[in-house]
């Protein structure tokens, strides 16, 4: 048995607690600031779904969630002819629940921000991708024409074991947040980094893409097809040293 | 009504001898430490927080309480190196507990300071630390098993229990907010319960190509929905704790004194370590499984971390005397804690 669980248990339990004297004005004060910070954090950290716009619904992991789970639903609760309209249905409720805590937050997220408390624990739950991404940087060296493969981010390669975790957090928020300017010095930052290893060839444009895998079935792995088909995604980001 | 808030008010005006908070006090300074070490260690300091042209990536507006908001202070190389210092000095201090809340004010405002310039890079393991950081500050966690109760004349026999609670809650609102998260059909029957197959074959988070997956792919969706409705109950540990505060008093209602006729932490506990510990091994997350596990004293009553600590410290400068009349204290008692100097609360009116 775990010698925590041992110690624990052969604790003394604690006396009989006395009957308490009157309230201070600390012990109402604490109450109320208590009973503040609570509701605030509970408003905030309550369940909010993601941005729903055209562009997420059209996402092959989004649509590809959504296909399936309200196929499923359709055969077990078909309140509507079809899964598309029960998809609609359920949107439109979304759309209403998020707007209404988003008009709850305003309210509560100046003093969560200041306690630094403002939270969100989606990235503990979200759904994990069946078609996860794979960072991809190439280099064209001044006065080469072809690009050079500098990151391959792979399992088992050498520069996969060297990335930092938080790199790859970069990746995943670079593939859903399109800031042209945080592409463009995330490629400046890979420029550099060419450089330092490659004084003698200076890198004179850097292209950032993202390779699709698909992640196979347990029985198709189990059968020896565990190809994840890797598929270039189109539209890399290309930056220019200027 | 008046009644009402009354026995509400004096819920949150209990009072309790100090372990445990010093218990929690160790064991998160000892995880952000842990944080700070692995950043430079693996030499990232300047790329995550300086400007693009001192070494950083990103360049970002400051915002909050970031330090970098003052005018005189810019985030160079140099600047961010002292933070990070700065900050792994104040956690060392928090660890062994002198000028404790100062160190956790310290603390706190370098980790939303540095959490703010991380941006892309933050993960979750550092919104683990801004908020607790705040709870730490609040707390009297340098009454006990602390420089600042054995030099400073600083120790109390009883502090407030409504900190401890606090993190105790924002533990909670962590899991059951995760678990409700879950809604994806991979989380359910829906999806074959293969959330955890398909997170073991995501090669940014991952250790290992995730074929061996397969093999063991029961075990799989086992773990999918333990971990799942493990979160999402996580809150029962907390009401169990409630209904069982007066054992003598085991409250009328079948249903309450089922939930109270069990120590629920005896399951979650273990439950909870597995699973953090299985993501450690499996899966590249940092810190962040040792920053949840390091928040489970707030689950521990005082004279159960008083016991853990005197086993784990028999020889410790620190320990003091046990002193059971502590343990369960009610507002404004004079019960002392025996280690010397100690600073005698003055009695209430």
């Amino acid at each position: 048995m775990p010698p925590l669980l041992v110690v624990m248990l052969a604790a003394v339990p604690p006396p009989d607690v006395p009957s308490c004297p009157p309230l201070t004005w600390r012990a109402h004060a604490a109450a109320l600031f208590v009973t503040f910070h609570v509701a605030c954090v509970l408003i905030y950290a309550l369940p909010r779904p993601p941005v729903l716009d055209q562009d997420i619904l059209e996402h092959p992991e989004v649509k590809a969630e959504m296909d399936q789970g309200f196929g499923a639903l359709h055969k077990v609760i078909p309140w509507r002819d079809t899964p598309e309209q029960m998809r609609d249905d359920v949107l439109r409720v979304v759309l209403a629940y998020t707007r209404f805590m988003d008009r709850l937050r305003a309210v509560v997220e100046p003093y969560l921000e200041t306690a630094g408390s403002t939270q969100s624990w989606h990235m503990f739950g979200g759904t994990p991708p069946r078609f996860p991404l794979v960072f991809v940087v190439e280099v064209q060296p001044r006065g080469e024409v072809d690009y050079v493969l500098f990151q391959d981010l792979h399992w088992g390669t050498a520069d996969s074991a060297a990335m930092n975790f938080r790199h790859r957090k970069t990746h995943e928020l670079l593939s859903y947040r399109s800031s042209a300017s945080d592409w463009a010095a995330y490629a400046a930052y890979w420029a550099r980094r060419w450089d330092e290893k490659h004084p003698d060839r200076p890198a004179r444009r850097v292209r950032l893409s993202y390779e699709r895998l698909h992640t196979p079935s347990p029985e198709q792995v189990r059968h020896g097809e565990s190809d994840r088909r890797p598929e270039r995604l189109a539209d890399p980001f290309v930056w220019e040293r200027p | 009504m008046r009644r009402c808030w009354q026995r509400y008010a004096a819920f949150w005006g209990e009072r309790e001898a100090p372990d445990s908070l010093a218990l929690l006090r160790i064991t998160f300074s000892i995880a952000l430490i842990a944080n700070l070490l692995e950043q430079l260690i693996a030499g990232n300091v300047r790329e995550f927080y300086a400007l693009p042209e001192q070494g950083g990536i990103f360049q970002r507006p400051e915002s909050g309480l970031s330090l970098f908001r003052l005018p005189f202070l810019r985030p160079t190389a140099l600047a961010v190196f002292l933070l990070v210092w700065g900050q792994m000095l104040a956690a060392v201090l928090l660890l062994v507990g002198l000028w404790t809340r100062l160190a956790a004010l310290v603390c706190f405002v370098l980790q939303v300071t540095l959490y703010d310039r991380m941006d892309l890079f933050a993960f979750g393991g550092d919104n683990v630390f801004r908020v607790f950081l705040y709870l730490m500050v609040l707390s009297p966690a340098g009454a006990a098993w602390s420089l600042d109760a054995r030099w400073r004349g600083k120790g109390r026999a009883d502090v407030p229990r409504w900190p401890r609670r606090l993190f105790l809650f924002q533990l909670t609102v962590v899991y059951v907010s995760t678990g409700l998260y879950k809604i994806g059909s991979t989380w359910s029957a829906l999806g074959g319960w293969s959330a955890l197959y398909l997170a073991l074959n995501l090669p940014g988070i991952a250790r290992w190509p995730g074929d061996w997956a397969a093999w063991v792919y029961p075990l799989t969706q086992v773990g999918t929905f333990v971990s799942k409705w493990w979160e999402i109950t996580s809150f029962l540990v907390g009401v169990n704790l409630f209904l069982r505060r007066h054992p003598d008093q085991p409250g009328r209602g079948r249903l309450r004194r089922l939930l109270a006729r069990w120590d629920l932490r005896l399951l979650y506990l273990p439950l909870g370590v597995v699973l953090h510990l299985s993501l450690t091994v499996l899966m590249d997350l940092g810190v962040f499984s040792l920053g949840m596990v390091s928040l489970y004293p707030c689950l521990f009553h005082p004279h159960e971390s008083r016991s853990f600590l005197q086993w784990l410290l028999p020889s410790s400068p620190f320990r003091g005397r046990a002193c059971p009349a502590c343990d369960s204290a009610p507002s404004g008692s004079q019960t002392k804690l025996h280690t010397s100097p100690v600073r005698e609360r003055r009695a209430r009116p």
